[in-house]
């Protein structure tokens, strides 16, 4: 019986490993992008994470796991990424349409939202994304990071803080 | 302000900034992983076959070139190193390279379309991806050799290349004596092209040579699940494992 994301019996090594990545792959870019702010680096991160993704493919024993072991790896590319950093990226603001019926009080707490997002942390981010545009559990984003189910609740509420935070300022400041 | 409105306008705000699709070139960069880096671990191994298949074939190696005392490579057939099949494009323009040949197969030759009976014995596959299981007999008076890496094409029946994939670096060639039967097993993913006209078949392109063999899907054997199906952005992949004796 073939498990959900399993290969079939004979399928070669790189046809399953290009079948299971190219189903990653958008979400793995979606993630380097909005964990690095850079689009550019996202991509270079996410072709490092395939490199050694391939390298270790024979490591994953149950192929059915393999969406978030792939994913471990791409956070763990986007940290390295960052620890190489010298100076902090200047995140290039996207082109986003505006919808008219929101106003200048949605656009206030969006612009507060960036702005908070680009100050957390890498690691807070990754937690935040995982959860929020993902729609992972702790349980699940702790699989994918590497790290414990405590610290991964610890980052999430530390994150939501701050940005809660950073969006009631928003909205207040329209109100004023 | 409550939680829920909290909630969903981080979602929009990620989601507004997140891309929404993959980058041509990451694509391309990502599908050539396999062809560029040559996995550390022996190429032709499938880590779901027994170990005790994969012994007997290394054996039977072994006994072929201490009988025949040619120079064959030793990781014929398993254990070999050479690159695995690289992911290919969809071609529309080449022509299948594999056409029968009458010609006289030298001893320990590559095998070519008169000396080799090529068959499929079954499609299988889900979830976008679908494996052929391929049987090479030889039908010569000769050995011959298979290349351990051969050019790949899947073919429809108007002669139309659907997915190719180059010869790879020439290791894992595997030898096979008259009679004989060697296995295979063959996958192909994200076709995007035109539709095929059926029923298709596997062509082996002898690398270096003008030759080559098709396996062609054997007498209750159809084509009707055979095209992978388009699964969207990168290339297609067509690519296989190394040859084995026949069961």
């Amino acid at each position: 019986m073939t498990r959900d994301g399993g290969t079939e019996a004979g399928e070669p090594r790189s046809a399953a490993f290009a079948r299971l990545t190219n189903q990653r792959l958008l979400r793995a870019y979606r993630l380097a992008s909005l964990v690095l702010g850079d689009a550019s680096e996202a991509e270079d991160a996410v072709h490092d994470a395939a490199v050694l993704a391939w390298t270790r493919f024979d490591e994953l024993r149950d192929r059915a796991r393999f969406d978030a072991w792939f994913d471990r790896i791409v956070v763990n590319a986007c940290r390295q990424r960052i620890r190489r950093r010298r100076t902090r990226p200047i995140a290039s603001s996207p082109v986003r349409d505006i919808g008219a019926a929101d106003g200048a009080a949605a656009r206030a707490e969006h612009d507060a939202l960036r702005d908070a997002l680009r100050r957390l942390t890498p690691e807070h981010r990754a937690v935040i994304v995982l959860r929020y545009v993902e729609g992972y559990s702790p349980t699940e984003i702790a699989a994918r990071t590497g790290e414990r189910e405590g610290t991964v609740k610890s980052r999430l509420h530390y994150a939501v803080r701050e940005l809660r935070a950073a969006y009631d300022a928003g909205q207040r400041g329209t109100e004023g | 302000m409550s939680d829920d409105r909290f909630d969903e306008d981080l979602r929009r705000v990620l989601l507004e900034d997140a891309p929404r699709q993959v980058p041509d070139s990451l694509a391309r960069r990502v599908s050539a992983i396999p062809a560029t880096r040559p996995a550390s671990s022996q190429r032709v191994l499938n880590w779901q076959r027994p170990l005790l298949v994969q012994l007997a074939g290394a054996a039977a190696v072994l006994f072929l070139v201490a009988i025949v005392g040619l120079p064959f490579v030793l990781d014929a057939g398993f254990g070999g190193t050479g690159s695995p099949s690289p992911s290919a494009s969809p071609s529309a323009q080449p022509t299948p390279t594999a056409t029968p040949s009458e010609s006289v197969s030298p001893a320990s030759g590559a095998c070519r379309g008169s000396d080799v009976r090529g068959s499929i014995l079954r499609w299988e596959g889900a979830a976008g991806t679908r494996i052929a299981t391929v049987a090479v007999t030889n039908v010569s008076g000769a050995v011959c050799t298979l290349a351990g890496t051969p050019g790949l094409q899947l073919v429809d029946a108007d002669d139309r290349v659907l997915i190719e994939a180059p010869a790879g670096s020439g290791a894992g060639d595997f030898s096979l004596q008259p009679g004989a039967e060697a296995e295979t097993e063959v996958g192909v993913s994200n076709y995007c092209g035109p539709d095929a006209i059926l029923p298709v078949r596997l062509v082996f392109a002898v690398p270096g040579d003008t030759g080559g063999f098709e396996a062609l899907p054997a007498a209750d054997v159809s084509s009707a699940t055979a095209v992978p199906p388009c699964m969207g952005g990168g290339d297609a992949t067509l690519a296989m494992n190394g040859w084995r004796p026949g069961s």
